[in-house]
């Protein structure tokens, strides 16, 4: 293996995650087509590669964006960034498992603005005091935020006030939304691209990824993401073999498990900037994240639904809307004044623990 | 009396306030005990009576403060500064009126953010004209509302919404038990950060350090007081009914607006007169800190007690006291984040006050 030249340039950590990966992925697909094996184990097993390909696929993409420029590399990064989550969401729905995909994009939302941001304001503030940014970069990121959680709150009211004849209203309503939300999101972009000193405050220095060259890292790029998109699969099909084997419900699975698979990577890069005092750049990651499911991945599926025949509304049940907005609004109250302490992250964590709870409660 | 050593040290405002007190208590038990008196006048002499044992509870947990140095005189205060409140809570609790005790929790909360320091606001202001104060101190106040808030909020929709959530269902309790220990970790957490950062945060100490008793006075002093308190509180909750009955009101209205005012009158003064002395930094501190101790101590503490002696209760309360945090954090939030107080934001406050109050005396 040590003599592939896509293996030698990459850390010896990033070597040990990318072999494992490997061997994990090969095992997931063994056990299903070779072994046979069903239910719970494959989720598992399913799981741990999906881990890792969302690390891999974040490398890759890193790589690219290095030789592409900070301009497309950003594009790159807001596309591939929550790619996992799609692909995922995407088996999920075309399985039927609508209920899974909602609750999965509720989670990933809550998921990178109180725990992987809660994470990294606590640890970053406990090892370097108080910590600043720019405030006004995090106003524009509130303001999207709460774009989002009107893109949630509209639906879900006017799904409420149609009462039982929902139907074709509901559905042509929540296409005409996802279409205004995915408007607004390259409308964001373009904006943060021709006002890049305003409000990305220094430039988002990627750390560059390894040294591939750019046809390597779309030849990994394109393999990673054929295997998430089998291992997905896999993951989807397992899920309800998994809730009974742990008596769980679709819910926490999808707002709390399936989120935290698609996001690890991320959570760990976020908490790693705030620990090296970049804060800014650890807000960018998981308030950009969440921002990036809202207004691209949640739209996208309602789009991708259709041409799939399976039909999804931006319809989420109440608990789902109310975890959102208090997500958004305790998150846009912490950032405002340009400044962060353990204690905020440590409320950011106690929010999404009483999130977490009331969803695993939930029958 | 005057020559008792602990009365002797009193101001001669406190003095009348201790003997008027101890003849309330004495009032009170004789009514229920040697009288055979029950109902509404057992009520209203066990609320003045009551009254005044939350401000001699406040004499002397001020005192031991002193004595024992700022920091934990901080946590005696954020400790026994709503035990009046506490403990009538508990003892509704235990009579199982759980409506009273869900509503005295919201209650107490928007009393403090409204009435108190909407009446600090105003009162300061127009001696002083506008007020400035630190606003990072609220800023983190205002978070930490927030967070009351959501710990408000989520358990209702989640009752609202889930398919089995039945009341005294096991999820129901199971959530609520569970939010309840967030929110204590999240307090003690509040606090230690305080003590940490003691500069940034707390305006240079301001204690008026209460009369000139020794540690052992105060102490029994202390203990004595939440004697009566407890007696007293019993009192008062077995009373409940009746004084609903014969004033014809709900019991939304007495938990809401009357048991908070009984428990936290004495907390009114005082920060009605720090701002009237231009000091609106500390009545803030005293508005605020009160409503954020009942909803991240006070109510997780009673859904644990309330586990342990048989009365479970969640923490689903019903929409308008949802409403009614909600609308209150919001507004004290606003008034409070730009540093500057004048007495139309004071006012502000006390109608936000008033249309809650209307709303809870018409609710059935």
């Amino acid at each position: 293996m040590q003599s592939l030249p896509i293996l030698r340039d990459v850390s010896p950590l990033g070597r040990i995650v990318l072999g494992g990966t490997v061997a994990v992925s090969l095992l997931s697909i063994v056990l299903e087509w070779g072994v046979g094996v069903h239910g719970a184990p494959i989720f598992i097993v399913s799981a741990a590669g999906i881990l890792g390909l969302a690390y891999v696929v974040g490398i890759s993409t890193e790589r690219l964006g290095a030789f592409a420029g900070p301009h497309v590399g950003g594009i790159l990064n807001a596309t591939f960034g929550n790619i996992a989550e799609l692909i995922i969401a995407f088996f999920a729905l075309q399985a039927g498992q609508l209920e899974v995909v909602k609750a999965s994009l509720t989670g990933s939302i809550i998921g990178n603005l109180l725990l992987v941001l809660g994470a990294s304001l606590f640890l970053g503030g406990l090892k370097n005091g108080l910590q600043r940014f720019n405030a006004k970069v995090a106003g524009l990121d509130s303001t999207l935020l709460v774009l989002a959680v009107i893109g949630l709150v509209i639906p879900a009211t006017f799904a409420a006030s149609l009462g039982a004849e929902a139907g074709i209203p509901r559905q042509a309503e929540s296409i005409l939304v996802a279409v205004v939300l995915l408007i607004l999101y390259f409308g964001n972009l373009f904006y943060r691209f021709r006002h890049p000193a305003e409000v990305l405050g220094n430039e988002l220095e990627g750390h560059g990824g390894p040294s591939w060259t750019a046809r390597q890292a779309l030849g990994v790029l394109g393999i990673a993401a054929v295997f998430l998109a089998v291992l997905s699969e896999q993951l989807v099909g397992a899920i309800d073999p998994f809730i009974e084997a742990f008596d769980l419900t679709p819910f926490f699975v999808g707002v709390i498990l399936i989120p935290t698979i698609g996001n690890l990577a991320e959570h760990l890069v976020g908490v790693q900037l705030a620990l090296k005092n970049k804060v800014e750049f650890s807000m960018a990651v998981s308030i950009g994240s969440s921002l990036q499911v809202a207004l691209f991945v949640a739209p996208v599926l309602v789009l991708l639904g259709i041409v799939v025949g399976k039909p999804m509304d931006l319809v989420f049940t109440s608990l789902e809307v109310a975890a959102v907005a208090v997500a958004a609004l305790i998150t846009a109250l912490i950032s405002l004044d340009g400044e962060s302490n353990w204690l905020e992250g440590a409320l950011l964590l106690g929010v999404y623990t009483i999130l977490g709870v009331s969803f695993f409660f939930l029958p | 009396m005057q020559s008792l050593p602990i009365v002797r040290e009193l101001s001669p405002v406190g003095r009348a306030m201790v003997v008027a007190t101890l003849a309330a208590c004495l009032v009170a038990l004789a009514m229920e005990w040697l009288l055979h008196v029950t109902g509404t006048p057992v009520f209203v002499a066990s609320a003045i009576a009551i009254l005044g044992l939350a401000y001699v509870i406040g004499l002397s947990t001020e005192r031991l403060g002193a004595i024992v140095g700022p920091q934990k005189g901080a946590i005696l205060n954020a400790t026994f500064g709503n035990v009046a409140e506490l403990i009538i809570a508990v003892f509704a609790l235990a009579a199982g009126q759980l409506d009273v005790v869900r509503a005295s929790i919201i209650g107490s909360i928007i009393g403090n953010l409204l009435l108190v320091m909407g009446m600090s606001i105003v009162v300061g202001g127009l001696r002083h004209g506008i007020q400035r104060f630190d606003s990072k101190i609220a800023g983190l106040d205002s978070t930490l509302l927030v967070l009351a808030v959501i710990a408000l909020f989520i358990p209702a929709v989640f009752v609202a919404t889930s398919r089995a959530a039945q009341p005294g269902s096991v999820g129901r309790i199971d959530e609520s038990l569970v939010i309840a220990l967030v929110l204590l970790v999240l307090y003690f957490v509040n606090l230690i950060y305080r003590f940490r950062h003691p500069s940034e945060l707390e305006p240079g100490e301001a204690h008026h350090s209460g009369p000139q008793w020794t540690r052992r006075q105060s102490i029994a002093v202390l203990a004595i007081a939440a004697a009566l308190l407890a007696v007293l509180s019993e009192e008062l909750v077995g009373a409940i009914d009746p004084f609903v009955a014969t004033f014809s009101l709900t019991p939304f209205f007495v938990g809401v607006i009357i048991i908070p005012t009984i428990g936290n009158l004495a907390e009114q003064l005082v920060a009605v007169r720090l701002a009237y002395t231009d000091r609106i930094e500390f009545s803030i501190a005293v508005a605020t800190g009160a409503s954020l101790q009942i909803a991240l101590f006070v109510a997780p503490v009673l859904v644990l007690i309330g586990l342990a002696i048989g009365q479970p209760m969640d923490l689903a309360f019903p929409p308008l006291e949802v409403a009614a945090v909600g609308v209150a954090a919001a507004i004290a939030a606003l008034v409070s984040l730009d540093g500057e107080s004048n007495w139309l934001e004071g006012s502000l406050l006390l109608g936000v006050y008033v249309m809650l109050a209307v709303s809870f005396y018409f609710f059935v």
